[in-house]
């Protein structure tokens, strides 16, 4: 049993790996909750968008010597209210739109990155290096994660009416619009934090697995958030003691476990339909006495 | 300062009818083709509206455009003296195929209370007095053993019953439903029928887009009827028999 927990305690006498659990956590948050109205909103190939275009902003950053996250910040903001833009005029259909917009600024980036003859620099910004988290990181991603839950939590009730029901929200004078700026905007912020984590390439896992996974477990949308946390911050956790003791990838060992997590949450799922396949979901009685 | 719209609260316009529509025109947004042309009527407060019209007349743009919906491209809407979204409380609607998403994580009581959201706006939670208007309604229209169920667990008659009861929680004026009883249960249509008397009895005004030409004759007070060939006519419910639909 001791040997357990030395085994647990043992890589957090290292300050980097202690810096390196915070920011696990601290993302794993932002993301999951975030995440869920990603999902219910079927915003999942924006946020993979956003999390791509970053990338052109953080190699121009780098070449000017400016701060990187600043980089990807400006980066993120801009492609948050491009898109937001592009959706709004209908000449092009919406994903259409994004796709055409997210492989061009990557293909920028990527292109950018190739002048440098470094490439090799750029790997932890493509696929994410949690253990090279520094402390004045670990303190931008403590803001943007209590910025990004405070907003969720002060405009939780427009967010939530504007994702189901956007017509009763243009009714009473709510624009459905400015509710997705917002969102758009969060998400900017999020996905900045979280390519420290596990980079651009794989930054939609982490906003988008936990929170699926949890949507297969509950139709409580407070729950779905809390669930969604937890598998967030679990995969975190597991994929720095997967880098530390096996010496693999840290940003895909965190979103292959929060893949496990997903595959649980499914298998559970279906297993609980083949149990009870005859779930009273529509109606007990005036549904018999449907009229012509 | 916490309401949705920019524009201020404003009064109804003494004297002024509930809903007074002038040389109304509405245009598809794509297409430019008119839908409506120079439609012309007045409700009193007070008074249950039939509005009666063949699939594709009209009825269903015409009630949008009331809710403030859909742009105006000539004449004018008044409600209760004051143009559409000036004040966004006074008026309900409810959609006859809402584009809601059933498989939202929401129960049927939080989607109610959403009704109730134009009174509070910005930052502000839901009071014990919203929660107690909010089970008032639900159990006015027979749902109070479903209040917690997820929205998408509901029958479509029941969903129906909920979309009203969310129109009720608004506490509106003017009450715009769109065809409310296509397609529901025997329950639902007896529920319905028994709300929207007793709205009448509270000094409500209901303009209701309907098929049933059957029951008009007891339940509205006039009928609007609208048709693409000739200009919208307002007639007292006595003078039905005598209009050729």
């Amino acid at each position: 049993m001791n040997e357990l927990i030395d085994w647990l305690a043992a890589p957090f006498r290292f300050q980097f790996m202690q810096t390196a659990l915070m920011a696990a956590v601290l993302v794993g948050l932002a993301c999951a909750s975030i995440g869920v109205y990603v999902v219910l909103r079927r915003m999942a190939f924006i946020g993979d968008a956003l999390a791509h275009t970053i990338l052109p902003g953080v190699v121009i950053a780098y070449l000017n010597q400016a701060n990187l996250q600043v980089g990807a910040l400006a980066a993120g903001l801009a492609t948050a209210l491009g898109i937001g833009w592009l959706s709004r005029r209908q000449a092009i259909r919406e994903d259409t739109a994004i796709g055409v917009v997210f492989t061009g600024m990557f293909a920028f980036g990527v292109l950018l990155m190739s002048t440098t003859r470094s490439f090799r620099d750029f790997t932890h910004i493509l696929f994410g290096n949690v253990l090279g988290v520094t402390v004045s990181d670990l303190q931008m991603i403590a803001v943007i994660t209590g910025g990004v839950l405070l907003t969720l939590a002060l405009f939780h009730k427009e967010l939530e009416l504007t994702s189901f029901d956007p017509t009763h929200a243009e009714v009473i004078g709510l624009r459905a619009a400015r509710l997705r700026y917002l969102l758009l905007v969060l998400l900017a912020f999020t996905v900045v934090s979280s390519i420290q984590l596990v980079g651009v390439v794989m930054t939609t896992a982490l906003l988008i697995t936990p929170a699926a996974a949890a949507s297969m477990l509950t139709v409580r949308l407070w729950r779905m958030m809390a669930i969604a946390a937890v598998i967030a911050v679990s995969s975190g956790v597991i994929g720095l003691y997967a880098s530390f003791y096996a010496n693999v990838a840290s940003g895909a060992a965190i979103v292959l476990a929060s893949t496990g997590f997903f595959a649980l949450a499914w298998a559970f799922n279906s297993a609980r339909h083949l149990l009870s396949p005859a779930e009273p979901s529509s109606d007990d009685e005036s549904e018999l006495e449907l009229e012509v | 300062m916490w309401s949705y719209s920019s524009r201020v609260h404003k009064d109804p316009v003494p004297g002024a009818p509930a809903l007074e529509v002038r040389d109304l025109c509405v245009a598809y947004a794509d297409t430019r083709r008119l839908v409506l042309k120079n439609v012309t009527f007045t409700v009193p407060i007070g008074a249950r509206a039939a509005l009666i019209g063949h699939n594709g007349s009209g009825k269903s743009t015409l009630l949008k455009a009331i809710a403030g919906l859909l742009p105006i491209k000539s004449g004018s809407i008044l409600i209760y003296g004051n143009p559409p979204g000036a004040c966004h409380h006074r008026v309900a609607y409810l959609p006859q195929r809402s584009d809601i998403d059933w498989r939202f994580p929401i129960t049927l009581r939080k989607l109610v209370m959403t009704g109730r959201y134009v009174h509070m706006g910005w930052l502000r939670r839901p009071s014990r007095q919203d929660w107690q208007i909010v089970d008032d309604v639900i159990d006015q229209l027979g749902l109070t053993d479903l209040s917690e169920r997820q929205i998408g667990q509901l029958s479509g008659g029941q969903q129906q019953r909920a979309m009203l009861a969310r129109a009720l929680a608004q506490d509106a004026d003017l009450l715009l439903l769109d065809e409310p009883l296509n397609a529901v249960d025997v329950k639902t249509r007896d529920v319905i029928a028994q709300v929207l008397h007793d709205l009448n009895r509270r000094g409500k005004t209901i303009v209701m887009a309907t098929h049933e030409l059957s029951t008009l004759a007891d339940e509205f007070d006039l009928t609007l009827s609208l048709n693409r060939q000739r200009p919208l006519t307002a007639h007292p419910i006595d003078e039905l028999e005598r209009i050729n639909l």
